[in-house]
């Protein structure tokens, strides 16, 4: 994606440049194999909790997410991210400038606030 | 949506959060959990695709299958599992094209191919048995669409066509496309476009419903046409829930469609519909009748099927038959002359998955579907793909290719003798 200018960030773009396929799929193998980030000590304000896992449910985030958040195939793990990691992203495919991917997640997140964007990604990055 | 939402959400609340509801019920005994998780998010965006899935566990596995991001390495490919009947061969034609969608076929022999994740048009050139894939165009929306004319060189992205001219002889230095028509919808569901030019010369784009089952204004759910000097545009045929693949019967040059069955409705209907276009302006149904004789549950009221024109074929429950082309080589048994060849890119919404395969489509004198019969299959292996064909494209000898967008590659297949041609 940075490669090909898809997401833009220079220094990634710059970096990704002389890459070829194989040194992607390389590397994505090797990500791919680092073991699971540990959900952080903090549990999280539980009404907050509560009030994402109600956006969780009402956008059926688990549909392919799966229901510990841990993705499938190409879907991916977003169980204990990093919080500003995934409200970018959520941001990104609300505002439709997050490309490469199919459309799914940019319908998915066009009825969803900034504010539950935040609550999303506070959970999610807390999620056991 | 409320009503199939809350009683989802309470339920869920009810086993994954179950000591957090008591809380919440607690402190608010007037409010149910549901009431409030209804008011806490709206309602699924129109085009979303969970829109109509039934509260049940089955139905909650069920989602669209989501490519890898990079095209599968040329030795990765699926072809020694990739099947066809006996006589027939079939081998890589091209790795590394990314996201493999529609194909086109130059004069001169190049193929262009589009697609929908990436903001790439492909070209692919066979210079004395050595093939190249080179990147034609870049930086546009989900340029799915490809179609080849005069020297012309057509692409569809979500809401505009372009245009190449000359573009086999630019294929090093392309310029940049220029669009030539924009009137149309920027909806994401179903506005990736399949096109095509037909025997009058003039520019099939097809716009389709914005959504799994929805109502929507005159501008969606048909297929226009317009003059290559972007003038006349008009509408061809309505009620067309989502083609991705058209071509013109070779003998009679109407029009044929595939078009998807909407989700949702249960694992076995509706099907998908090959459709045929006799008059200008016919309409097929969607969304107020499927495949012919299924009144659509929540929008049949009121209609009766007989008002809409049947399918002259069903491609299967949620098959996703995409494209479509008449074969009229000479390289094939004579009983595929004037057969259509249609990629069935696989179902999602469907516990058994179904289609992910190469079918030809033979037709009766009178132009209705005779058989519908394999020609590539094991792309879906285990009830997962391995591979997803998009797109058939016949070449001047009588081989056709295959797109795949999943693995990124373009498959040919040819009859006889396999000739050990250079690789």
């Amino acid at each position: 994606m940075f490669r090909e200018k898809l997401r833009t960030f220079e220094p990634m773009n710059e970096m990704a440049k002389p890459l070829t396929d194989d040194d992607l799929r390389a590397f994505s193998d090797f990500v791919g194999q680092l073991p699971k980030p540990p959900p952080p000590a903090d549990a999280g304000d539980p009404a907050r909790m509560q009030r994402a896992q109600a956006i969780v449910n009402q956008n059926h985030c688990n549909s392919c997410h799966k229901a510990d958040f841990s993705g499938a195939d190409n879907v991916p793990r977003i169980a204990d991210q990093r919080e500003d990691y995934l409200a970018k992203t959520l941001t990104e495919y609300k505002n439709n400038s997050r490309h490469g991917y199919d459309a799914t997640m940019a319908d998915v997140m066009a009825p969803v606030t900034p504010e539950q964007i935040a609550d999303l990604a506070y959970y999610l990055a807390r999620v056991r | 949506m409320i009503s199939l939402s809350a009683p989802r959400s309470l339920l869920l609340a009810g086993t994954l959060i179950g000591a957090f509801t008591y809380i919440a019920a607690a402190q608010q005994p007037a409010n149910p959990p549901g009431a409030a998780t209804t008011a806490a998010a709206p309602a699924l965006p129109p085009g979303s695709p969970m829109i109509g899935r039934p509260d049940n566990e089955a139905a909650a596995k069920l989602a669209p299958v989501a490519p890898p991001p990079l095209p599968t390495a040329a030795d990765k490919l699926p072809a020694a599992k990739l099947k066809v009947p006996a006589g027939f061969n079939i081998e890589v034609y091209a790795a590394g094209v990314a996201n493999a969608r529609e194909m086109a076929l130059g004069d001169k022999g190049t193929v262009f191919v589009g697609s929908r994740l990436i903001d790439k048009v492909h070209a692919i050139v066979d210079k004395d048995g050595k093939r190249t894939v080179k990147v034609l165009a870049s930086g546009l929306y989900r340029p799915n669409g490809v179609a080849f004319k005069n020297g012309t060189l057509y692409i569809a992205e979500l809401s505009k066509v372009s245009r190449i001219d000359n573009v086999e002889d630019v294929l090093d230095n392309p310029p940049k496309p220029t669009m030539i028509y924009d009137n149309l919808p920027k909806d994401e569901a179903h506005g990736w476009k399949f096109i095509a030019i037909g025997p009058d010369n003039k520019l099939y784009v097809p716009v389709g419903q914005p959504g799994n089952n929805v109502l929507h204004d005159d501008a969606h759910g048909q297929i226009r046409r317009i003059n290559l000097d972007r003038s006349g545009a008009e509408v061809v045929a309505l009620g067309v829930r989502n083609t991705v693949g058209f071509d013109w019967n070779p003998e009679t040059r109407q029009l044929y469609f595939t078009d998807n069955g909407r989700d949702w409705m249960s694992e076995d209907v509706p099907q998908d519909e090959l459709n045929r276009v006799t008059k200008v302006g016919e309409d097929f149904g969607a969304p107020y009748c499927y495949q012919g004789n299924i009144p659509d549950a929540e929008f049949g009221w009121g209609h009766s099927c007989s008002e809409f024109i049947p399918p002259v074929g069903l491609m299967g429950p949620h098959t996703a038959s995409l494209g479509m082309r008449f074969y009229t080589g000479n390289m094939f048994p004579k009983s595929y002359k004037n057969a259509i060849i249609v990629a069935r890119h696989g179902s999602w919404n469907r516990s058994r998955k179904a289609g992910g395969d190469v079918v030809v489509v033979k037709l009766n004198k009178d132009g209705t579907v005779k058989s519908i019969e394999p020609l590539i299959t094991g792309f879906l292996d285990d009830n997962k793909y391995i591979g997803r064909p998009v797109d058939v494209l016949q070449l001047k000898d009588g081989s056709i290719l295959v797109s795949d967008d999943y693995n990124g590659a373009v498959y040919r297949v040819t009859y006889g003798k396999p000739k050990v041609a250079a690789r």
